[in-house]
């Protein structure tokens, strides 16, 4: 049965079936057919783990309000080509990590030629935290630097945003085996990093209690 | 201070990546507060209010647009090739079995075309592009007057030539001349001999070629003549179309039938039958030895 959208035309002992609990699959339709009050539910539900996978992957940065804009106006425009709706959070994350890559390989190519990569706004000083945790997020920024692409946006999508490797395939677009693999050599890079880096190192004997 | 060179133990890499990814979360969370995206949220409200979604083309509604262009091309292709009379390019002819060692088969290509002379006891065979092929028996004399892109012009000039036409379509241009007579044949297998010193040309219709259709033999002619039909089934018809009328025989025409060609007379023979064992006609226009050009017979095997 198809859910009224129109509260005006619904009976008067009727009611419209309460919108922040309709599933992912139900959110994707309506947005498709131009619900832009259902792209604002998608926004109350992930517009944070799409920050966070931004943050994640590009560190502390002026542009990641833009792509986050990028990412859902994205998905506004191409919703109804989502082959497997109810795997939305999938989509918005891999959509989150590609627009990072694609950022960062601008500004490697800008760097390159025009020498604009200065100019970039790195370490926007409105987003920096405590001074310890800014160290280690400054520590971890470069790590992920280092990575190769498709080991870090599997990194980030499985430890940061604590996706099930399945998901993580599904948001990469490839294979649960190729993201599993991906993901092994994301964090066994970043921890061999890490183990030569003080600050992390420092940092992850604390939080692990001495277990390393 | 100096790195530690040292590794993390194995058995805690899943809880060290954990931690790595609880910091950047903690970091992540800490730089996103209710109002940025509060102000994200309205900006998103702004921009969405200047675009739309765009609509999803169905993919199978691609694959039948595409099939309908495709054979849209391919109809008009058709259509354009069969009005234009076919490819540009026009058949290639090749001569088999001649001329070889020790024979006297003999083939001449001036400018392009063929003339065929078997040896005293062997036949030729002709092959043409489109899978036509032309038996040149022993002692026949075969010239390949023109070729097409459908077709070809042959002249028998003596002898027995056995005729295989691929029926491509309906413009097909075959034509075999011999004599005053012009045979004009879609898609049959027949045998066509003349013998240049009693003016006689015999035309012989195989069976398979036929069956379940009718044939037609079409014979315009100035001259007063004979044309004698054999080898039709019991039970058909002969229809005689003359610009004086039509008139019709049956049953007693089987096996064989003779029709009187008057000069002056346009005269169209159809034989209508369910199976033909063999359909022969054999034209003696009796011109008492002066050549008419007007002489044509058409023997075709037109589907019912």
């Amino acid at each position: 049965m198809r859910a009224v959208r129109d509260p005006a035309v619904l009976p008067s002992n009727v009611r419209e079936f309460p919108r922040d609990r309709l599933t992912d699959a139900e959110l994707v339709e309506r947005v498709s057919a131009g619900d832009s009050q259902a792209l604002m539910l998608v926004w109350d539900r992930y517009a944070r783990a799409v920050r966070a996978a931004l943050f994640a992957s590009l560190g502390p940065d002026h542009a990641i309000d833009d792509l986050l804009q990028e990412v859902f106006l994205g998905f506004f425009r191409r919703a109804s080509r989502i082959e497997n709706p109810s795997a939305l959070r999938s989509y918005l994350l891999g959509a989150a990590v590609r627009s990072a890559t694609f950022e960062r390989r601008t500004r490697a190519r800008r760097s390159r030629w025009l020498g604009l990569f200065a100019a970039n706004g790195k370490d926007d000083a409105s987003y920096l935290p405590e001074v310890e945790a800014h160290d280690i997020l400054r520590s971890l920024t470069q790590l992920l630097e280092q990575l190769p692409e498709r080991a870090r946006e599997a990194f980030v999508l499985r430890y940061v945003d604590d996706l099930s490797p399945p998901e993580v395939a599904i948001a990469l677009g490839v294979s649960e085996s190729t993201a599993k693999r991906a993901i092994a050599k994301g964090r066994e890079r970043i921890l061999v990093h890490a183990a030569r880096d003080p600050v992390l190192h420092g940092y992850l004997t604390k939080v692990m209690g001495g277990r390393l | 201070m100096k790195p530690s060179r040292e590794r993390f133990d194995s058995a805690n890499y899943e809880l060290a990546a954990e931690a790595i990814g609880v910091a950047l979360r903690e970091a992540a969370a800490a730089a996103t507060t209710p109002e940025r995206l509060a102000v994200e949220a309205e900006r998103l409200r702004r921009a969405v209010a200047q675009s739309r979604p765009t609509r999803r083309i169905r993919p199978r509604l691609v694959y039948s647009l595409a099939a309908a262009a495709l054979g849209a091309s391919l109809s008009f292709g058709a259509y354009w090739l069969s009005k234009s009379g076919g490819a540009p390019l026009a058949l290639e002819a090749e001569v088999c079995n001649a001329p070889q060692a020790g024979t006297a088969s003999r083939v001449f290509r001036p400018a392009g075309r063929h003339y065929v002379a078997a040896c005293e006891r062997k036949a030729t065979e002709l092959r043409f592009a489109d899978g036509s092929r032309v038996g040149v028996e022993a002692e026949a004399r075969l010239r390949v007057q023109d070729l097409y892109a459908n077709g070809a012009s042959l002249l028998l000039e003596k002898g027995r030539a056995n005729v295989q036409v691929v029926h491509r379509s309906k413009q097909s241009r075959w034509t075999v001349a011999a004599g005053p007579f012009a045979v004009t044949v879609t898609g049959t297998r027949f045998d066509i001999a003349w013998e240049p010193a009693s003016e006689r040309l015999s035309v012989e219709l195989f069976e398979g070629q036929v069956e379940n259709r009718w044939a037609e033999l079409f014979v315009r002619c100035d001259a007063q003549g004979w044309a004698t039909f054999r080898g039709f089934d019991e039970g058909s018809t002969v229809e005689h179309h003359t610009s004086r009328g039509t008139r019709s025989e049956a049953g007693g025409c089987t096996g064989a039938h003779e029709a009187r060609v008057s000069s002056f007379v346009r005269f169209a023979s159809r034989i209508h039958s369910t199976r033909f064992t063999s359909a022969k006609a054999e034209l003696d226009p009796n011109t008492g030895g002066a050549r008419h050009p007007s002489h044509a017979v058409r023997f075709s095997s037109v589907p019912r």
